[in-house]
């Protein structure tokens, strides 16, 4: 059997486990014993997969040669139609705008706001440590991030349901359900609209109030570059960390051991986050596509294939990590790719990381024991950001800190 | 517990991976350059701002713009001093992209001339 031959992430078959996880290892197996680090897949009209972590640096590197023209497979359906904001575009052009947008995205920035995730974390526990049950995915792992990035962009904080319903049709449904989604992001189009009507009369310190007076070579930027940006901050602002979140606190629900070690240890979390982030890597296929003829490691890529970076197979990779099925929560170095690698690097890396820590230190600080629902199964949602969208759990009841309403 | 929800892909073995020193930071320590102060040369042509060095040894490294590129801070490092040499290897061994590197100090001079064209 060729497992590149086959391959087609939403295919990929759910273990006892309930994530893709066996299979991926199968793959990786034997991708090691027939010594291959990129193969060619039949499925969706045909790609070049990317499973090693070596060939992964490789066509990360190879900027010139492959383009970010399509980087998400399958293609997110924007409103306006044009490639994402960014993350869809090359340079010189990805440096100019990725440059306006950077600032809210700094290191600096992303620990200016982490005492607001933190108050933000622990009224989401409130509203829930009572009932002894939650689905931590909705009532946590959706919510911290939705709010993070409305507090960077500036928009009602509560309406997390509704970023998400639009994120969910540009990033899922469209496939599945394309006139759902059409609908749905039509609402947003006519949402956006009204919103930039206001911030253009009552501008405030928010990033869309910024890029609606940012210059980019001397030009201000026009309308449509702007709802690019709201749209791509949403989307990756949103459903990068969520499955982060989630799949780290599945794994925290089970992994009794770890869970003493980090309540234990809290300055471990730091380095968990990125273990959590290499051990199920919530960016799944990253793509890119033949600009000029390559060649590597014994493939030759033409000009219009596309070439998909299989992140969660690669950060299995044990040349690049010793024991690389093992959730070290001190493993350094760690050099994953799930943030990607070279000028794409996620813009939203410091501040997701930082939402992580937060969010898992003050879970497990109030809810220091918890397990997976008996009576209740998790989900696994296959795409492009792939993860648990659905974690159960039971725990001892507590009391809410602050008063909730 | 009722039932044992242990994947079967990843048993819970992390009691074992306990906090090892990084193997890869003692066994090529201190390039040949006895006496000699060293700096850790951030090439920013290569250098994307994940943080991972200021992440690991914040007293060495820090972000200095709005995409987190990062320089080195608190001057050369005495080769005897141990635990700065230590963070500074495992920094070095973090990067992802290759973009930190032991120099003499007198080497390092100018470091960042040649990376200018990054703003």
């Amino acid at each position: 059997m060729d497992y590149f031959q086959e391959y087609w992430h939403y295919d990929s078959p759910l273990g006892a486990d309930g994530t893709p996880y066996d299979y991926y290892l199968e793959f990786r197996d034997w991708a090691l014993r027939t010594d291959r680090q990129i193969g060619w897949s039949e499925k969706e009209g045909g790609f070049w997969l990317v499973v090693g972590y070596e060939a992964c640096r490789d066509v990360y590197m190879a900027s010139r040669e492959l383009t970010n023209r399509e980087s998400t497979f399958p293609v997110y359906k924007t409103p306006s139609g044009r490639p994402l904001m960014i993350g869809a575009m090359d340079d010189p052009e990805h440096k100019k705008y990725r440059k306006l947008a950077a600032p809210p995205f700094s290191p600096k920035s992303a620990e200016s706001i982490a005492q607001l995730i933190r108050e933000t974390t622990n009224d989401l526990i409130d509203s829930f440590i009572a009932d002894g049950r939650v689905d931590i995915v909705a009532s946590l792992a959706n919510e911290v991030p939705a709010r993070a990035i409305s507090i960077i962009l500036g928009l009602p904080a509560e309406q997390g349901d509704i970023y998400r319903s639009w994120t969910h049709a540009m990033a899922q449904e469209f496939y599945s359900r394309p006139e759902a989604a059409a609908k749905t992001i039509a609402e947003m189009d006519a949402w956006f609209a009204e919103l930039l009507v206001e911030r253009r009369q009552n501008p405030g310190n928010d990033v869309l109030s910024h890029l609606l007076q940012a210059e980019a070579d001397g030009e201000k930027l026009t309308d449509e570059e702007v709802y690019d940006f709201f749209v791509i901050l949403l989307l990756g602002g949103i459903d990068n960390t969520t499955k982060l979140l989630s799949n780290f606190a599945w794994r925290l629900a089970w992994d009794t051991t770890l869970r003493h070690r980090l309540i234990e240890s809290p300055q471990l979390m730091m380095t968990a986050v990125d273990e959590a982030l290499r051990f199920y890597s919530p960016a799944t296929t990253v793509r890119v596509v033949g600009h000029e003829a390559v060649s590597m490691h014994g493939c030759d890529m033409r000009p219009g294939q596309f070439v998909v970076k299989m992140l969660p197979i690669v950060n299995r990779d044990p040349r690049e990590f010793p024991d690389p099925d093992t959730f070290r929560p001190d493993r350094t170095p760690n050099r994953h790719v799930a943030l990607g690698l070279g000028i794409h690097r996620c813009l939203g890396a410091h501040l997701l990381k930082m939402e992580a820590r937060v969010a898992m230190t003050e879970l497990l600080r109030r809810i220091p024991d918890f397990e997976l629902d008996p009576d209740d199964n998790t989900s696994w949602l296959h795409g492009h950001i792939s993860g648990m969208q659905r974690v159960p759990i039971v725990f001892e009841s507590g009391e809410a800190e602050r008063h909730v309403s | 517990m009722a039932s044992d929800p242990t994947p079967a892909t990843s048993p819970p073995q992390s009691a074992q991976a306990d906090a090892t020193p990084p193997a890869r930071a003692t066994d090529r320590l201190l390039p040949d350059k006895t006496g000699a102060e060293l700096v850790v040369h951030v090439d920013l042509g290569r250098c994307e701002g994940h943080g991972k060095c200021y992440g690991h040894a914040p007293e060495l490294f820090d972000p200095f713009d709005d995409e987190g590129h990062a320089r080195l801070v608190g001057g050369p490092i005495d080769p005897a001093d141990c635990e700065r040499v230590v963070q500074a290897q495992v920094a070095i061994d973090s990067c992802p992209e290759a973009a930190l590197s032991w120099q003499a100090h007198d080497a390092a001079d100018k470091p960042h001339e040649r990376d200018e064209e990054l703003d």
